[in-house]
């Protein structure tokens, strides 16, 4: 799980970074629906991911699995979840270049990265019980 | 990060993956997704039609809803 969150994280990264880039000029729809395309495309890997953890069988004392969900950082993911996808709902005109930008974009942009970070505290708690 | 960089990740990756769990074909399409992105968009090639957003839109509600219903 590490490994495949640290894997996400970086894929992550990369696409915000471009996305970062690509927002500055979003004159051409081209540009801007590529913008777009990143930070949905993004959005829903993160998404995915927060699915596979909320499946994870419920953390248990002494630990019964390899893997589990702590209760606590789930909900602070779906929280994450929910914020980012309402600030990614109410940028799509801009994305699309339909709309000026009134701080839309970097409001999904910043939800989504505060999304990716809750699911890397959940990294960061599964490496502390392990040997 | 590069594709090879990208490719060395998801050897580590499948090498990491554990035995027996519940999630492995989900684990598994997330990689294929990852990748995915990755190979859509690391070289900015590709063009962005307006159905692939529409496309995206709809793929995020319907994750959005499967979240929210989650427990």
């Amino acid at each position: 799980m590490k490994t495949i969150v640290n894997v996400l994280v970086a894929a992550i990264t990369v696409m915000l970074a471009t996305a970062c880039a690509l927002l500055a000029p979003v004159t051409v729809d081209g540009k801007a629906r590529r913008a777009a395309a990143i930070v949905l495309e993004t959005h829903a890997a993160l998404q995915q991911a927060a699915l596979i953890y909320g499946q994870l069988p419920d953390c248990a004392e002494p630990p019964l699995v390899h893997m589990c969900r702590d209760p606590g950082h789930w909900i602070a993911i779906r929280e994450a979840e929910r914020h980012a996808t309402d600030a990614i709902l109410a940028a799509v005109p801009v994305l699309e270049g339909s709309a000026p930008d009134s701080g839309q974009t970097l409001r999904a942009l910043e939800a989504i990265d505060a999304f990716a970070r809750a699911l890397g505290q959940g990294r960061m708690r599964d490496g502390e019980g392990r040997p | 990060m590069t594709r090879d960089t990208t490719l060395r990740f998801l050897h580590l990756l499948l090498a990491d993956l554990p035995q027996a769990i519940e999630t492995g074909d989900q684990l598994i399409r997330l990689i294929n997704r990852t990748y995915g992105q990755l190979a859509r968009h690391g070289d900015l090639k590709n063009e962005v039609t307006p159905d692939d957003i529409t496309r995206l839109l709809s793929e995020i509600h319907r994750h959005h809803a499967r979240i929210r219903a989650m427990e």
